[in-house]
This record gives C-alpha cells, structure tokens and sequence, in this order.
C-alpha cells in the first residue's frame, strides 16, 4: 500500500467506524426500548450524528489526497483532486 | 425487532453485492424495500435511505479496498472530475431532460458495455492501469454522472465499464475504483435527503449497519473471487439493470 492510499484509508476508516459506532450506539438503544422505554430523541441524535459524520467522511477523504498531492508535488493530481473536492461542495448546494 | 432485524438482512445483502461489483447496492435496497409490504414504505423513503447505504457501501469497501491496493486513486480522481460536474449538470438538467427518454437510451448503453466487457481479453494478472483515453474517459464519466444527477443513482455500471474498457483496468481494479468514486456522489445526495428530512431514522439504522458490515465482506472476497466468474456476474446484473430501466422507461411513454 502506498503512503495516499494510507492517508486515505486513515480518514475513512476514522470516519467510517466513528460514524457506524454512533449508529450502533442508536440501534442498541433502539433494541432496548423494545424492553424498557428510552426517550426517542437520545437515539435520533446518536442515528443523526452517525449519519452526518459518514456523509463528511467522504469528502475529507478527497480534501486528504489534495494535500497529500499538493506536498509531494504532484500538482496536476493535486489541482485535480482539489477541484473534484469543490465541486462535490457545489453539488451539496445544487442537487435538489 | 423482527422489522429490524429483516433490514439489517436487506442491508448485508445490498453491501455485499454493491462492494463486490462496485455498484453501491441500491439496486438491492430500493426494490427490496418498497416491493416487501412488511416494510410499509413509498419509493421516496426508499430512495433516501438506499443513499445512506450506498454511502456506507463506499466506505466499508474503500478503506479494505485501499489496503489491498487495488484502488487507484489518481483514476479515481481523473474520472472523478467528469462524474461530479456530470452530476451537477444532470441535477440542474433534472427538470428540462425528458427522463423516461434517458431511460431508453442508457439501457442500450448497458447492453452495448456489456457486450464489449464479455467479448473482451481477460488480463487480472496485469495491475497497471494504462491511462489511456483520459479525455474520452473523463466525457464518459461526465454522462454517467448527468445520468446520477438525473435518477440519483451512483453511475457506476458505467463507471466500472469505462475504466476496464477504455482504460485497461483489470476488473478487480476498476469495481474497487468506482467503490471509492461512489462515495462522494453518494454523500452529497443523503446530504440533500437529510436536510429534507426525508431519511426514516428508525429505518435507516439498521440498513447502514448491515451494508457497511456486507461491504466489508464482500470486499473481503473481492481478492479472492475468480476475475472471469466477477465479470460474469456484473454483466449478468448490468444487463438486468438496463431491463428494468427499459421497462420503466417504456411505461413512463405509454
């Protein structure tokens, strides 16, 4: 594995497992209610957090090989990946 | 618990197939979860939180993938400017572009990439991946992505197609590629989904858990399955891919 490849797999795994723990954390709660009666709104934030930070996860991944590119002087693959990560920021303003 | 527990099921399905192919697994989630009445839920539900999972797909597949290298991300990033700035065109399109239209034609795309894909040389032994064709490539990607703005799907039957015909990727290379590409487009559309609160959160739990829990098997299994046997199966699922939207695109005329 390569030191981008690295990088890349560090922010995604951290994203990734950050976010898919704070879901568990909401479906375990929601296991539980099925016993003992939990406020609803405990689990909607865990499932809405661990949502969030998987949607972001993405996009710090692309931000990661921009600079990973842009310090090791690649700066037509750096220019590239800055570019695809503005535009992923567009489509969040424009897809509807 | 019987509802959760069938979602988590849906969900390790969608993942294990989406990773595998490098497709995302939507096609799995959508029709599973609105065509079962138990799950009592209309196709915009359906389509919001299969986002989700197509979003988990990507990155329980990606980070194994990127471990194995068998991701490349500087295709990634070259494809990446055509797909993204085709999915910020075909959302803007989405309202002027006679969609059942669209559907018509892609089908016949699918069919023509899958003809080419069995009729082309296998080469798993090789891993570099010439680039090739970029411009083309990149114009491919851009109407894959008009094609994913349009019906908020990932693009990546075509994504994998462009980069195992046009740029030489072996199959295993170009399914972890578009596993990796698939993310962002994912994101930005259960990003929109998310502010619309259209995203069922009891639902959408369980259905990312199991996707991303299936995608890391399946791309665990990636290494070790058979390249032609792989190739077999994406064409089989492309091909029944471009019939349904045939279908769909057919019926939306009459």
């Amino acid at each position: 594995m390569d030191n981008a490849s690295r990088m890349v797999s560090m922010v995604i795994k951290t994203g990734s497992y950050t976010g898919i723990g704070l879901l568990f954390i909401g479906f375990i709660l929601e296991l539980i209610n099925n016993f003992v009666r939990i406020n609803n709104a405990i689990q909607n934030t865990f499932a809405l957090s661990g949502i969030v930070v998987l949607i972001f996860t993405p996009i710090f991944s692309m931000f990661s090989i921009g600079v990973y590119f842009a310090c090791r002087r690649q700066w037509k693959w750096a220019i590239a990946s800055a570019f695809v990560s503005v535009l992923i920021i567009i489509t969040f303003i424009t897809v509807k | 618990m019987l509802y959760l527990f069938l979602l988590l099921v849906v969900g390790i399905t969608a993942g294990f197939i989406g990773a595998l192919l490098g497709l995302g697994g939507g096609i799995i989630i959508v029709p599973s979860l609105t065509l079962i009445p138990y799950f009592h839920m209309t196709i915009h539900q359906a389509i919001a939180i299969s986002m989700t999972g197509v979003l988990a797909t990507s990155l329980g597949g990606t980070s194994r993938f990127l471990s194995q290298g068998l991701t490349d991300l500087k295709l990634g990033t070259l494809l990446m400017l055509g797909t993204t700035s085709g999915a910020i065109t075909g959302s803007l399109l989405s309202h002027a572009l006679k969609s059942n239209v669209l559907e018509m034609i892609f089908p016949v795309v699918l069919f023509y990439a899958s003809y080419e894909m069995l009729k082309s040389q296998f080469r798993e032994d090789e891993n570099n991946v010439d680039h090739k064709h970029p411009v083309i490539s990149v114009v491919l990607a851009f109407f894959a992505g008009v094609f994913a703005g349009v019906f908020g799907v990932g693009g990546g039957a075509i994504n994998v197609s462009v980069m195992h015909l046009l740029m030489n990727a072996p199959m295993k290379v170009a399914t972890a590629t578009s596993n990796f590409m698939i993310g962002p487009t994912a994101s930005s559309a259960a990003f929109v989904y998310l502010l619309k609160g259209a995203i069922n959160l009891y639902a959408v739990v369980p259905v990312v858990i199991g996707v991303f829990t299936g995608a890391r098997i399946g791309s665990g299994v990636l290494k070790r399955i058979n390249a032609v046997l792989l190739k077999r199966i994406f064409v089989t699922v492309m091909i029944l891919i471009a019939i349904e939207m045939f279908y769909h695109g057919v019926r939306g005329t009459l």
